[in-house]
Formats: structure tokens, C-alpha cells, sequence
């Protein structure tokens, strides 16, 4: 186990750093520069559908929790662009759903 | 506000995300049979968020790969030398990336700091949270159902921030091919797909515009 976490340590040090040894080429690129401004909420909303995989929708509560939770969360930022609002105050309705559909 | 303060306050919903996710690994660490104390090593050294769960399988490998793309985007913003550039890229994990490019940038060396900054409170997070539950180990089990949605509410709220950031719809609807695209082809690596696909599309966008 000991020599895993070091080579995985290794390997995450390498790919995370790869961008950066071609900082020079990548910055003259007009690709590269568009890709890097795009990927942010390209790269957000795939992580929303990465955090819901597990949902179960074909069995109650079919993702309800999840769907209103969200719509609370979004609501909540259109309203008052308050991060910390709309991320405790979707987090709490999800968790209050969840304990009385469960 | 100090580049400081300023690095809590952003990173508070993380805190309360990955404090118990840590402390979850740390239990799940001990109870597939590895020493308690190599989980907060293991939580220093490969540091990978909730990705990191698959360490405990070795199926982290092509994984991880996603991780090489979030550099492009801070490019410019991950100053000095390769130490610091080094250990920025390391602890590169989604909330990190995800904070980062859409939180408004900072001034010159106060902005440095305010990287620095956040990217150490999440991997402190992270690892304290790791060595909690494997001191803890099976005396207490921490369990607070629905904790986990905080992340996707995090997600959410920034993906909001970005359209007011970006004000384009673009990347948007190429985003949203991308998820169901991915979600067709493979669904467990949802993410390196996704942004696989992502690219492909602009570099299609590219050769005909």
C-alpha cells in the first residue's frame, strides 16, 4: 500500500503539472486560449452530473430530493447571488426532503 | 478584506464538504484493512478529493487524468517557482479549480496569496478531516445523510457565477452536448469524456469559423 499511495502521488503531481510545462506554447495558441476560458463551466457542469450518478430515479423518491434541491439552489442565486445563502439553503431543504420522503 | 480572509470565506462550503468526506475515507481507510495511519499520508500525498476514494481500489489511474486539463485555465495565475507552481498543480482538485476560475481575481501579489491560500485551506481540510476518522476509526461513526449535496449545491451556484462571468451562451449549450454525449458513450468516466468531447467540439468550432 505504502508504494501505491507513492506512485499515485507521483502520477498526481505529473498530470496536474502537465499544462504548465508548455505554458509558452499553449499561451501563443488561440485554441488553447479559447479552451482554457470554455472549460470552467464546461468542466462545472459536468461535475453537477458527476456528484448526481448515484441518484436512483426510477425508484421513489425518483431524484426528487435532488431536483428540488437543485431548483432551490438556483432559485436562490438568481434571487439574491448570495453564495453561501444558496448553497446552505438548497443543502438544508435537500437534507429536510430526504429525511421526510426517505 | 485580506487575501486571507478572503480564501475562508470562499473556501467555507468546502470545509463543510470535504471535513466529513475526509473523515468517511478515513473510516472506509481502516475497515479495508490498511494501517490507520497511512490514510492522512495518503490524504497529503495524493490529496484527490472525493476522486480519492478510488485510491482504495487502484482504479484512480485513468481517473486523474481529468486533472490535467484545470491547469490550462490558471495558466497565468500560478506564478513563481516550480515548488510553488508544483504544489498549486497538486492540489489542483475539483472544488479548487472550480473556485479559482470563477471567483473574481485579486490584484497582483495579494492574488498569489488568495490562491495560495485556498488551495492549502482545502487540502488542510481535506487532511484533517482524513485524520479525524482514522483516529476515530470504528469508535464513532460519523454519519450525517445528505451532507454530500452541499458539493452539488457548490457546483451549481459557480456554474451560475460563470454565465455572469463569461455572459455567452455558448460554452453553455457545448457543455450540455457534452454531458449527454458522455453520458451515452460512457457514463462512468463521465468527466474525462466529457471534456474529451468538449474539445472536440471546439476544435471542430475552430476549423470552420
Amino acid at each position: 500500500m505504502i508504494w501505491a499511495i507513492v506512485i499515485l502521488a507521483v502520477m498526481a503531481v505529473v498530470t496536474r503539472l502537465l499544462p504548465f510545462f508548455f505554458a509558452k506554447q499553449l499561451k501563443a495558441n488561440r485554441f488553447a486560449r479559447r479552451l482554457a476560458n470554455w472549460l470552467p463551466p464546461i468542466i462545472l457542469l459536468l461535475l453537477v452530473a458527476h456528484t448526481l450518478m448515484g441518484t436512483p430515479v426510477r425508484v421513489y423518491p425518483y431524484g426528487l430530493p435532488q431536483a428540488i434541491g437543485i431548483a432551490v439552489a438556483v432559485g436562490l442565486h438568481l434571487w439574491r447571488r448570495n453564495m453561501l445563502l444558496s448553497i446552505f439553503g438548497s443543502s438544508g431543504a435537500y437534507m429536510i426532503l430526504l429525511k421526510c420522503m426517505g | 478584506m485580506s487575501p486571507f480572509w478572503k480564501a475562508v470565506k470562499t473556501t467555507l462550503p468546502v470545509f463543510l464538504a470535504y471535513f466529513p468526506l475526509g473523515v468517511v475515507f478515513g473510516l472506509l481507510f481502516q475497515q479495508v484493512g490498511y494501517l490507520w495511519f497511512l490514510a492522512p499520508i495518503a490524504s497529503i500525498l495524493i490529496f484527490g478529493g472525493s476522486l480519492q476514494f478510488l485510491a482504495l481500489t487502484l482504479a484512480a489511474l485513468p481517473v486523474a487524468g481529468r486533472n490535467s486539463f484545470y491547469g490550462l485555465s490558471l495558466i497565468d495565475r500560478f506564478r513563481g517557482s516550480w515548488l510553488r507552481k508544483g504544489y498549486l498543480a497538486f492540489g489542483l482538485v475539483d472544488a479548487t479549480y472550480s473556485l479559482l476560475t470563477t471567483e473574481q481575481e485579486l490584484e497582483g501579489e495579494d492574488d498569489d496569496r488568495f490562491v495560495l491560500w485556498v488551495t492549502i485551506l482545502n487540502h488542510a481540510y481535506w487532511v484533517v478531516g482524513t485524520l479525524l476518522g482514522a483516529v476515530l476509526g470504528l469508535l464513532f461513526m460519523f454519519n450525517l445523510p445528505g451532507a454530500e449535496f452541499v458539493l452539488t449545491a457548490l457546483f451549481v451556484v459557480l456554474l451560475i457565477d460563470q454565465y455572469y462571468k463569461i455572459g455567452k451562451i455558448t460554452p453553455f449549450l457545448i457543455a450540455g452536448i457534452a454531458l449527454v454525449l458522455a453520458l451515452v458513450i460512457a457514463p462512468v468516466h463521465l468527466l474525462l469524456v466529457g471534456v474529451g468531447v468538449a474539445s472536440a467540439i471546439l476544435i471542430t468550432w475552430e476549423a470552420v469559423a
